[in-house]
């Protein structure tokens, strides 16, 4: 994590211009700017404008934003952070609901128009650009149907706990954009790993047991068969995340995304540094949780 | 013999509230006509009486009948960065909404409008030194709680303080009008507060070392906000989020990226006015969503420039009405004429100039519909050169322009970077810039194009002069001097010429031209520059300009509608002046209304 946000924050100071030369613009004279980069420590040594930002960490002090001076970083996260946990779960079970019930359908009946519909249908989703599939979606809703998500009017994305309903219409389409393609790559993976899976010897077992199809798939081969695809999923985390960058500008939810998104265009760099931050962690934990839930999926594997 | 300018109106006399609003409506309506419909609107007919263009859209004092009540949401494609009118530059559409300005100023008859805080300016000696502003009693501050001025008066304390806190802010983009009042280069605050007085609560004056004819347009820009005094002391440079005015409408939520929400001022000095309840701002970054949320009703004001064709599709919609103004954004290329560059050369400058197919650019990039520019923008009518003229001086000759290379020593032309800003919701810089680059080839001169984010290319580009040639819209300008600072060896800024260019004659004669207050003499002088300028072919050589359109639903109204004449260029009204005066319009959008408030 701290090599990552030593990197960010060396990158980031090789791209010309700073967030004084933009909040300033055409004012830019240099007093100007010497003045707002005094002011923001930019005219530091760049070890210490870092390590002055790091050392606040852990009292829960991202900084400020240079561009917007009176909102701290802190803030922001608090005010954005539920939006794009609240994306992000939402694509995961969209994802999850659409890819891991065809991928099963697809393995069980191998050569069937199902699973030929499946695959079909898998490769379309990977091939659409999620930016493409979210613009077309729009467009028509508001050309045919005058109708855009509720957060186009309010400015404000509506959690669940606040209003189910139009929580649901503000997130089911975004949700919908994100997930069809993470659902592919679940839905193909999730079929190739249940066809092995189906040729293993407990597997023949449970049929000879007598067992119904229903148990033999869903509660013996199928348990097997995610643990792959729980290992993608956590590396679908970092791909949500960047795909939340573009989906949340489309769909004008204010969320992290968008905000890293706004902070790189006005080089606000203690921004951008806590929120690289804030996804170096996000991964970390992601990926801990996976390896954490492998012991739940298979009981030969254990932590001691 | 009476002058036939604003300074003839203004001299030796007192310009009144009443006779001004009923020579010529309001400035301020204009202005926020300008900002709620991206510049204004209103169709441009052949014979000069423009008329709206929305399928729907009638004249619209016809049925004028303002309701109180209702809410308008408009949306946005940018950002807003700062509410803080003498700081932030990203919100100055919505400042005015809140914040009390001296006065008014109409750009299509050049008039000042006394429809606010001030309700006379006189200026008693000829050499325009002396202003006297007298002031309107009555005019509160907006009640917020923590206001620490809420419910009181504002005075002339307030006008000087706020004098002072704009024109010492850094982020002033002209700060000569203020070093002009105190007589140095930068004014510094000790001298404002030594030049500017307040003898009662209701006067303002001041007298200027220098003077500047620009002077009573400058103090009507929407960076020229009336902050209470008290807010200032309290927050000091604190009023990037939150703003304590007394404008029509208050701040009550400010998100700068996602939502920002006004709401009617109750004690606002012009009753019944402002009539709307609300009006709030959803920012939505991506064009095409912003365009779907103004198609599905969710904005009742879309807040994106349109295309011709967007424009044209949504006129055959009666729920909607469409308005086109033509742009003051002005495209340049900008050369750097240092001697050891080829720019330094003006055969060069004038290979390109001929190079440059103006009339495929209006074609291609303006859909058919625009002017050429000279130095001075089209637009303002009286200080720009004929049409004329202009194509006259700027024809599309390819041959010459290979010749011309060749005697500069480029036979085989030659190689060369053109820088040019990414500017979010504008890409007609980026097609304009490729058509250029097209067009230049056939002359055998091969531009590549840099494009740079926008404040990249600000700092790094054009302030340092790190360019060989650059191309950059200019800013939209209504008063001459602005855009004929470029071509002076101090440049725009007053710290130097960018483009490294030097010409005493054309100095002497932008220097002379900001002291004239004779208008015919003034504008005489700003042809002869032109003119000068156009046989030196840069070192900013000028583009068309083209029309911008706007939507509404067609349940919002304005008193008119800004327009401008393809004929004459003009900026206009879609109504009689004097009908707009007799309906006796507030300031900035206190006059929006909407049926649905009925």
């Amino acid at each position: 994590m701290i090599g990552t946000s030593l990197l960010t924050y060396g990158m980031f100071n090789l791209i010309p211009a700073d967030a004084c030369v933009l909040s300033l613009g055409f004012a830019s004279t240099p007093e100007a700017l010497e003045d707002c980069r005094n002011l923001h420590g930019l005219n530091d040594p760049w070890y210490q404008q870092y390590f002055n930002w790091l050392k606040n960490i852990p009292q829960g002090d991202f900084g400020t934003s240079i561009t917007e001076s009176e909102l701290t970083v802190r803030s922001e996260l608090e005010h954005r952070l539920p939006v794009t946990i609240q994306l992000m779960v939402v694509t995961l079970v969209m994802a999850l609901l659409l890819g891991v019930p065809a991928g099963v359908f697809s393995a069980i009946r191998p050569g069937t128009p199902l699973d030929w519909l499946a695959r079909f249908t898998s490769v379309l989703w990977l091939s659409i650009p999620s930016f493409y599939l979210g613009i077309v979606l729009i467009t028509f809703g508001a050309l045919w149907f005058q109708w855009t998500p509720p957060q186009f009017g309010t400015g404000s994305a509506v959690l669940l706990y606040e209003d189910p309903w139009v929580s649901i219409k503000t997130y089911f389409f975004p949700s919908l954009v994100l997930s069809v393609g993470i659902s592919a790559v679940i839905m193909r993976l999730t079929r190739s790993s249940m066809l092995e899976v189906l040729r293993n010897d407990y597997i023949r077992t449970a049929w000879s047991k007598g067992l119904r199809e229903r148990a033999v798939v869903w509660r013996h081969a199928l348990k097997n068969a995610l643990i792959p695809v729980v290992t993608l999923i956590g590396l679908q985390i970092g791909a949500l995340l960047g795909g939340a960058v573009i989906i949340e500008s489309l769909y004008n939810l204010n969320g992290v995304g968008k905000y890293t998104l706004e902070a790189i265009i006005r080089r606000d760099i203690f921004v951008v540094q806590s929120l690289t931050l804030f996804f170096a962690v996000t991964h970390v934990l992601a990926n801990l949780t996976v390896d954490v839930a492998y012991a739940w999926l298979d009981p030969r594997i254990h932590y001691t | 013999m009476e002058e036939s300018n604003y300074w003839a109106r203004l001299y030796l006399r007192r310009m009144s509230r009443r006779s001004l609003l009923t020579a010529g409506g309001t400035v301020a309506l204009g202005a926020a006509t300008a900002a709620v419909v991206g510049c204004g609107g209103g169709g441009d007919e052949p014979n000069g009486s423009p008329t709206p263009a929305g399928g729907t859209a009638k004249p619209t004092t016809a049925g004028w009948d303002p309701v109180s009540g209702g809410k308008v949401t408009q949306g946005r494609l940018l950002s807003v960065l700062g509410i803080d009118p003498h700081v932030d530059l990203t919100g100055l559409d919505i400042v005015p909404r809140i914040y009390t300005y001296l006065y008014a100023w109409q750009p299509f008859n050049e008039t000042a409008i006394f429809n606010n805080f001030a309700t006379s300016l006189e200026i008693p000696d000829r050499d325009g030194l002396e202003f006297i502003l007298k002031l309107r009693p009555g005019i509160m501050v907006q009640p917020q709680r923590d206001n620490p001025a809420a419910g009181e008066e504002l005075t002339s304390a307030d006008v000087k303080s706020s004098f002072i806190r704009r024109t010492t802010s850094i982020t002033a983009i002209d700060k000569r009008f203020g070093g002009r009042i105190v007589g140095k280069h930068v004014a510094d605050e000790p001298s404002l507060q030594a030049a500017l007085q307040t003898p009662d609560p209701y006067t303002f004056t001041f007298k200027m070392k220098t003077p500047f004819v620009p002077s009573v347009r400058e103090m009507s820009n929407p960076t020229w906000a009336m902050i209470p005094q008290k807010v200032t002391d309290k927050f000091g440079l604190g009023l990037s989020q939150s703003a304590y005015g007394s404008g029509p409408f208050m701040l009550t939520e400010f998100r700068g990226y996602e939502r920002i929400k006004l709401q009617r001022h109750p004690n606002f000095w012009l009753k019944p006015r402002p009539y709307l309840d609300s009006i709030t701002y959803i920012v939505i970054t991506e064009a095409s969503s912003l365009l779907a949320a103004f198609d599905s009703g969710e904005h009742d004001i879309n807040g994106a420039i349109l295309t011709r064709k967007q424009g044209e599709d949504r006129q055959k919609d009666s729920r909607f009405v469409v308005v086109k103004v033509p742009t003051r954004f002005y495209p340049v290329i900008h050369f750097k004429t240092h001697k050891t560059l080829p720019f330094g050369d003006i055969k060069v400058r004038e290979a390109i100039d001929l190079g440059l197919d103006r009339d495929e650019m209006i074609k291609v990039i303006w859909d058919g519909e625009g002017q050429y520019n000279g130095p001075v923008q089209y637009l303002m009518k009286r200080f720009s050169l004929p049409q004329a003229e202009l194509r006259e001086a700027m024809p599309y000759d390819p041959e010459r322009a290979r010749k011309l290379l060749a005697d500069a020593g480029y036979p085989n032309g030659f190689q060369v970077k053109m820088k040019l800003p990414r500017v979010p919701g504008a890409p007609f810089i980026a097609d304009l810039s490729s058509l250029i680059k097209d067009q230049l080839q056939k002359i055998k001169i091969d531009l590549l194009l840099d494009e740079v984010e926008l404040g990249t290319f600000i700092a790094n580009t054009i302030l340092p002069g790190n360019f060989e040639m650059a191309f950059f819209p200019n800013l939209p300008y209504d008063e001459p001097d602005r855009p004929l600072s470029f071509y002076h060896s101090r440049g725009v800024t007053g710290g130097g010429n960018w483009n490294n260019y030097q010409n005493a004659a054309i100095d002497r004669l932008i220097d002379e031209q900001s002291q004239e207050f004779n208008d015919e003499k003034r504008v005489e002088i700003i042809h002869k520059v032109q003119r000068l300028i156009l046989k030196e072919h840069g070192p900013q050589i000028t583009m068309p300009g083209g029309n911008f359109y706007s939507a509404r639903w067609n349940y919002v109204h304005f008193p008119f509608e800004f327009s401008g004449d393809p004929g004459t260029g003009i900026l206009s009204v879609s109504e009689d002046p004097l009908k707009i005066g007799a309906m006796n319009l507030g300031p900035d959008a206190s006059d929006l209304w909407s049926e649905e408030g009925a």
